[in-house]
């Protein structure tokens, strides 16, 4: 009997399609934000390009009035990635897999969370949530700022545990409570999986030549299993431990707030011995009509770093090892694995405060910078500083014994010169000029995750020219 | 039995509304009178019609590039005694995808009295609808730039929706300020 009706049933439910989708889109909201740029520096081996910098798509669904879902999927530099796989039955069989991708690229998800809103002052949120250190971090979105390169202390030479856009899976609570006519207090309060020290591996292969190699075997292949700090896991928390971590923001009136914010967790997983990374942001914003001045300082500690070392070594064994596989006759295939600790240091620390003006010259009110929605030009200047204590440069061991334990002092200064046009809010046409230094003939690239610097080079110049949209 | 999840699933397709979008209702029309204008007690009605000309001078005058309606409806408002209090207008702007509702009250010397939110629709920046926003525009005139980051403090995450209420601000003032300066209001009311 209900046979006789199916078809009825689906008709009636692609029918219902239509109709239904129109409602959605009162309730599901699609948007996004990119930033695309073009940069040129002074450094040797970091060349002139164009870069996609990030394009993020965003939904926003309000499932019911009181319940909301909001998500941001993230595209860094990224343009293909392409999957082949065959199975061929010949001669028993044959499974060829390949994988094609554009270099530098990266697909994340930024936030994914589903929020419970029971009063202004009470919102419950579960899911992948914006870790709210600092002020930076809780509103990243590039259309927003001034410069195109995100701050050294949340990104570029991360003080923060894991570098901006940086989010943790947990639960909360965050809400807002005025204070008197003018005034707003503001909560953000989550424990989270938190980050922890996770493994990355890197495969290289060297083409050398003949003459050089000798051998017969024109191509090394190294394995590089890089230990240092990750945003925490979406699957199984394997440290056993969670993390906890806060803001709170006074706003006494609009265009001035003060944050206080904090995260504590334990970072290293159970096979260390226990590690606890300690952050605590101070940050604030204050406008006075055109002019507005931001800031954020950020102050982490991680510990006993070289006991994270000590414990590592007598885990990992050997730093250094040979993989062998199956060999062809002439090419045999042998790997070089090296296994390294990185980005750890005792204690970081940093500031970055900006200043922007905006105005609007007349003398452009009737040419085509005159037309859009309420139009403006910026001028500003960010000024940025950061100190690595005891930055871990080299840990080297072998049979389970830490040999050499090698830490730095370093620090690296930003100076950032800019010029914002916006046709309208969500869109921006940049123009900056920047300047970058650290330790006098120390290299850039050991303090910085941007830059591309060898060994002395401890001083860059760069131009950038950047393009920003939200949608 | 086999083809309950069948009908379970046409039942919350076809039939389930698909949900409201977040329409907060903050204030009627009678509460967003009282808000703006607490001494109001009569109200006149005034509709404005404007032609072709007139809105394309409007639009240039305002640098909009958003259509404008033809029609504007003006409630004069009178206290107890029968004063001049001033005008209030309900207009409406887009927001990021939904219009915002809102009052403007204007004094008698076309500076704005107060703001208020009537209806906001979006899912985020509903922060525009707090006091704190609002007194941004208690005082502004035509000649000020009402313009976010010059004189209107922008709130972080609600830019589209503030950039909405600038918009309907200027363009209420526009209307009011050139309409009312060829046809002055009679300053006092009797009522019948």
């Amino acid at each position: 009997m209900m046979r006789r009706y199916t078809g009825w049933l689906l008709l009636a439910l692609l029918l219902a399609g239509p109709v239904r989708a129109q409602h959605e889109g009162e309730r599901a909201r699609l948007g996004g934000y990119g930033a695309i740029r073009f940069e040129s520096t002074s450094l040797e081996k970091q060349y002139n390009t164009f870069t996609f910098r990030r394009f993020v798509l965003t939904t926003d669904v309000a499932i019911t009035p009181n319940l909301r879902f909001m998500s941001e999927l993230e595209l860094e530099r990224f343009r293909q990635l392409e999957l082949e796989k065959v199975v061929e039955p010949e001669d028993g069989v044959t499974v060829e897999q390949t994988v094609e991708g554009t270099d530098q690229s990266e697909i994340a998800i930024e936030q994914a969370w589903l929020e419970w809103f029971i009063d202004p002052a009470f919102r419950l949120q579960a899911g992948g949530v914006l870790v709210p250190l600092g002020r930076f971090n809780i509103n990243h979105d590039d259309n927003q700022w001034m410069f195109p390169r995100r701050s050294l202390v949340d990104r570029g030479a991360p003080v923060l545990p894991a570098k901006s856009a940086w989010n943790e899976l947990g639960v909360g609570f965050t809400g807002e409570i005025p204070i008197g006519p003018r005034g707003l207090l503001t909560y953000r309060l989550y424990v989270v999986n938190g980050m922890q020290l996770d493994v990355e591996v890197e495969n290289k292969y060297v083409t050398r030549s003949e003459a050089e190699n000798g051998s017969g075997n024109p191509v090394d292949n190294y394995i590089e299993l890089k230990f240092s700090p990750f945003t925490g896991t979406f699957g199984n928390d394997t440290k056993q431990a969670k993390t906890v971590m806060g803001r709170v923001a006074l706003s006494p009136s609009l265009g001035v707030e003060l944050g206080l914010s904090g995260y504590y967790g334990r970072y290293t997983p159970q096979y260390l011995p226990a590690e606890y990374v300690s952050s605590v942001g101070l940050d604030f914003l204050l406008t006075r009509g055109a002019l507005a001045l931001e800031g954020e300082y950020v102050y982490t500690s991680m510990g006993d770093v070289e006991a994270v070392a000590r414990g590592f070594a007598r885990r990992v064994y050997n730093q250094a090892g040979v993989a062998f596989g199956s060999a062809e006759a002439e090419v045999p295939l042998e790997s070089e694995v090296e296994v390294e600790l990185d980005g750890l240091s005792r204690a970081r620390q940093g500031y970055w405060v900006e200043a922007r003006y905006a105005f609007f010259p007349e003398f452009l009110r009737n040419t085509f910078f005159g037309r859009g929605t309420q139009p403006l030009w910026y001028a500003g200047v960010r000024w940025e500083q950061v100190w690595y204590d005891e930055l871990l440069e080299e840990a080297e061991f072998a049979a389970g014994v830490l040999e050499e334990f090698e830490a730095a002092n370093r620090w690296v200064n930003r100076l950032a010169f800019g010029l914002i046009y916006r046709p309208t809010p969500l869109v921006g046409f940049q123009l900056t000029y920047e300047l970058t230094w650290t330790n006098k003939g120390q290299s850039l690239g050991d303090v910085t995750n941007y830059l591309i610097a060898e060994g002395d080079e401890d001083f860059a110049r760069a131009f950038i020219f950047g393009m920003v949209f939200g949608f | 039995m086999r083809y309950a999840g069948l009908l379970l699933l046409v039942w919350s397709w076809v039939l389930v509304p698909a949900g409201r979008a977040q329409e907060q209702v903050f204030l009627t029309p009678e509460e967003a009178l009282a808000e703006v204008f607490p001494k109001g007690r009569y109200v006149q009605y005034d509709t404005l019609r404007f032609t072709s000309e007139e809105l394309e001078e409007a639009r240039r005058a305002l640098r909009r590039t958003e259509p404008l309606d033809s029609m504007l409806v003006v409630r004069r408002v009178y206290n107890a005694e029968g004063r001049f209090l001033g005008y209030a207008v309900i207009t409406e702007e887009l927001g990021k995808y939904r219009p915002i509702t809102f009052i403007v009250g204007v004094r008698p010397d076309f500076s704005v009295e107060k703001v208020a939110v009537m209806v906001y629709r979006e899912s985020h920046g509903g922060q525009i609808r707090l006091p704190r926003f609002l007194y941004q525009y208690r005082g502004k005139t035509l000649q000020d730039p009402i313009q976010t980051h010059r004189d209107i403090v922008n709130i972080s995450g609600a830019t589209i929706s503030v950039n909405s209420l600038n918009r309907g601000v200027r363009k209420v003032l526009y209307f009011v300020t050139t309409y009312y300066r060829k046809h002055p209001p009679t300053l006092t009311y009797r009522p019948n």
